[in-house]
């Protein structure tokens, strides 16, 4: 069993370190760890058997330990006391406002920090501009009780990726980074990139127990392909390799009787649209004459669960917990505009909870139980067969009308969106904590059982 | 009319705005007359109907109300169905505490009529609700209830303060403390600008404002020292509304600047209201005016979301007040749940808070 003791700082002439009472084996501790700075010292039991910290201020200053009103976790190891973990949270896109430094999404983060008392962490945000690789420093920035405040502190225990977008990851500099932490100093790094939608299929299918549930999907490499696919399901879905947002997404139907093919779409004014087209080279033609079709893939089409005639898929978000299980953290259904292609809100859609959907409880623990088992199985397959330690996916999943489960995205990197509707907000909650509590985790793992890590 | 029901799909709902009615010549909805001429019209035109009432009109086969005649242009009495979504513009506390008001509200629940906001939140609830939100914290000024010996330990940490009633709204019975060179100087907001004595120390004030505070809970509120425009202060107003996706969006921002020598920048305490951007660029820059603004508006929304999911019943408006202070930083100043409609200019259109009430109650309908 973890536990978390309170720190406090003293001002002392001679150097002074306290240990909780309740440690075992305090006296054979000699190095006293925070981050990836490490101190000899001399220990000794809190003397008034309180059980907290107490450090004296030339070790506060030694170890570049801030002095932030949360209980940290203790990993005993080697001899080694070590405190924390310092989460080092990587992003892009700072501003020169100490109000605001991570734009638009500096509430995400701050939210994503707050949740630190609560778990027994010190999270902060960086970007590659505040590290001082001469120093082994990093200019952090905090989320307090005054607002936002940069501090510099040691490298983190692990560091949990959160770059905006696959043209950042792409960066060389951010690439190097990633190396760098990686391989010189041993940092576990979760939540190492964005999937590709084709890559994710392609890797799940290698697990028989993962392939039923997914449908028949390619890349957009010939007519012919969506000739078949058209006849056997009569609608296939086009849809960018790497969009995300509901952008771009395409259905194409075939009407058997007399031979139309229609294309359902969004078009740029944002309107939801249906063309007729007599072949699908002419359908082709026009709407995918902008844009690359080796970047797009092709889907079967799956008759959906319908609510008064309008589509509806589900959005299920697995985390790993502190003790590196996963967990289903938040469910929603998502039911679509009129007319429209996709659930997604921003063109009509409405999100709502099970409970919310389902009048009928056994209907809706069913469902639940479901979507649940699937996300939970096709997390554990995903975790095996990508790179990477992955602590998080967002699954984009549908039933059919015969209540089978189909799956249509997996996101590394799940948008958050959903989670403003008043009923999700207590699953928002609980994704943020499970996400630092998966860092407490990966530092515990790094520190006592690092082979588990760094296969 | 026809009467809608509140389940399934309603293609022309019915929806009605609560509130006191003078009804000597024509009727008088009070401070929400216009804006009821502005939801009937918008409402008209998406083909639902929309009614006026008051408490005493109610009942469970059909409601006395005021339905707008656009044949004859006026307000008249009718017996119309029950509506599906009502809007509370109640415009008194103690009516809303009655037990009567009570009684409707389980009536209302058990018809599956949808009533939203529920009922004035007091600035204390509010406090509460915000202080549960960890990522508020930085932006929420420190508060306490008040009574004499948190006075006493407030005016230890801070030069200036505000005291304020709980269930105050318009900028009424404010009274600010301001300490300089060991005297404590008090004003008072409800008469333009009435300076109380010095006093020497805490008791002796508190004595002196008994009389306000004794028999009306008060919050204690730290002074934040906001930044002004000319030496006149300011402050911003933030119209939020749930759509009807259920999701909170800010409909408009306007910056208030307090009427000279006055600490409170209520438009019903001679303020006037100003462009938000170009305020804040004229003290900030408009780089920083630009990113201000925009924290504004998430802050406003993060706000609106705590206080619509702690209070009960629903909450579909909120009108958010926050400050900025010299340094550039932000405060929640407060929240009110009836927010005034006179910020936004009315011409011939109806205005964006009318249209975002309008899809609020749409929203709810389809609920």
């Amino acid at each position: 069993m973890r536990k978390k003791y309170p720190i406090e700082f003293i001002d002392h002439s001679k150097q002074v370190v306290f240990i909780p009472a309740d440690l075992p084996n305090s006296k054979d501790i000699t190095r006293i760890a925070f981050g990836n700075k490490v101190l000899d010292v001399t220990c000794a039991p809190h003397p008034k058997g309180r059980n907290v910290i107490v450090l004296s201020d030339d070790v506060q200053k030694e170890l570049s330990m801030p002095e932030l009103p949360a209980p940290l976790h203790v990993f005993i190891d080697q001899q080694t006391l070590f405190i924390g973990p310092l989460i080092g949270i990587l992003t892009s896109g700072f501003t020169p406002y100490p109000f605001r430094p991570i734009g638009e999404r500096s509430m995400f983060f701050a939210k994503l920090l707050s949740v630190n008392k609560s778990v027994g962490a010190l999270p902060f945000v960086f970007g590659e501009e505040h590290i001082d690789w001469d120093q082994g420093l990093i200019d952090g920035y905090f989320f307090v009780d005054g607002g936002w405040k940069t501090i510099k502190v040691p490298f983190p225990n692990v560091v949990y990726d959160r770059l905006p977008n696959r043209r950042t990851e792409r960066k060389a500099e951010l690439r190097d980074l990633k190396a760098r932490m990686q391989t010189d100093y041993l940092i576990p790094w979760y939540n190492p990139g964005f999937f590709s939608k084709l890559d994710v299929f392609e890797r799940l299918q290698q697990d028989d127990r993962a392939a039923e549930y997914l449908p028949e999907t390619h890349e957009f490499s010939s007519f012919s392909v969506i000739e078949r696919m058209l006849s056997s399901y009569g609608n296939v879905y086009v849809k960018p390799a790497n969009g995300s947002l509901g952008l771009g997404i395409h259905q194409i139907l075939y009407d058997k009787h007399n031979g139309d093919y229609y294309c359902r779409y969004r078009d740029q004014e944002g309107n939801n649209k249906l063309t007729k087209f007599d072949t699908l080279e002419k359908l082709v033609k026009k709407i995918f004459h902008k844009r690359n079709l080796s970047q797009m893939i092709v889907q079967q089409g799956i008759s959906l669960l319908r609510s008064e005639k309008r589509l509806i898929d589900f959005r299920v978000h697995t985390n790993k917990d502190e003790y590196g299980e996963w967990q289903v953290a938040a469910i929603a259904a998502k039911i679509a505009g009129q007319g429209s292609v996709t659930t997604h809100v921003n063109n009509g859609g409405v999100v709502k909870s099970l409970d919310e959907l389902f009048e009928d409880q056994n209907e809706r623990e069913r469902i639940e139980k479901e979507l649940c088992d699937v996300s939970l199985l096709l997390s554990s397959i995903l975790e095996k067969n990508m790179e990477g330690i992955i602590g998080e996916i967002g699954f984009d999943l549908g039933i059919d009308k015969s209540g089978k489960v189909w799956l249509f995205e997996a996101n590394s990197k799940p948008g958050r969106s959903i989670f403003k509707h008043p009923k999700l907000k207590n699953f928002d909650l609980l994704t943020r904590k499970l996400s630092l509590s998966f860092g407490i985790f990966l530092a515990e793992k790094a520190i006592t059982a690092p082979e588990d890590i760094f296969k | 009319m026809k009467p809608a029901k509140s389940q399934g799909q309603t293609i022309s709902p019915v929806i009605a705005l609560l509130t006191e009615i003078k009804e000597d010549n024509g009727p008088d909805f009070g401070k929400v007359h216009s804006f009821c001429e502005e939801l009937h019209q918008g409402i008209s035109e998406l083909g639902g109907s929309f009614y006026v009432f008051s408490m005493k009109g109610f009942s469970e086969e059909g409601v006395e109300g005021f339905y707008y005649d656009g044949d004859d242009d006026e307000w008249k009495k009718g017996f119309l169905p029950l509506p599906a979504v009502i809007y509370n513009r109640i415009s008194s506390r103690r009516t809303e505490i009655s037990k009567g008001f009570k009684g409707f509200q389980n009536k209302l629940d058990s018809m599956g009529i949808k009533l939203f906001n529920h009922r004035f939140l007091s600035k204390w609830e509010i406090h509460e609700f915000l202080l549960n939100e960890e990522h508020l914290h930085p932006f929420i000024p420190e508060t306490h209830l008040y009574h004499e010996q948190v006075l006493a330990s407030m005016l230890g940490m801070h030069d200036e303060l505000y005291i304020k009633p709980v269930h105050g709204s318009q900028g009424r019975n404010i009274i600010q403390v301001v300490q300089d060179e060991g005297m404590i100087q008090a004003s008072l907001s409800s008469l333009s600008a009435k300076e109380l004595p010095a006093y020497k120390n805490a008791g002796d004030l508190a004595r002196a404002i008994a009389p306000l505070t004794e028999n009306r809970m008060c919050i204690i509120q730290q002074g934040l020292k906001l930044s002004e425009l000319n030496g006149r202060r300011m402050d911003f107003r933030i119209l939020c509304h749930k759509n009807a996706q259920q999701f909170w969006k800010v409909t408009s921002i306007v910056a208030r600047v307090s009427a000279e020598q006055l600490f409170v920048s209520n438009i019903a305490r001679g303020g006037e209201v100003m462009k938000p951007i170009q305020t804040l660029s004229l003290i900030f820059g408009k780089e920083q005016a630009r990113q201000q603004l925009s924290l504004m508006r998430e802050l406003a929304l993060e706000t609106a979301e705590a206080i619509g999911r702690n209070a009960e019943g629903l909450t579909g408006e909120l009108g958010i007040d926050i400050g900025v202070d010299i340094k550039g930083n932000l405060w929640l100043i407060e929240a009110n749940s009836k927010p005034s409609k006179n910020f936004e200019e009315r011409g011939m259109k109806i205005r964006p808070s009318t249209k975002a009430i309008i899809d609020h109650c749409y929203g709810l309908c389809k609920l």
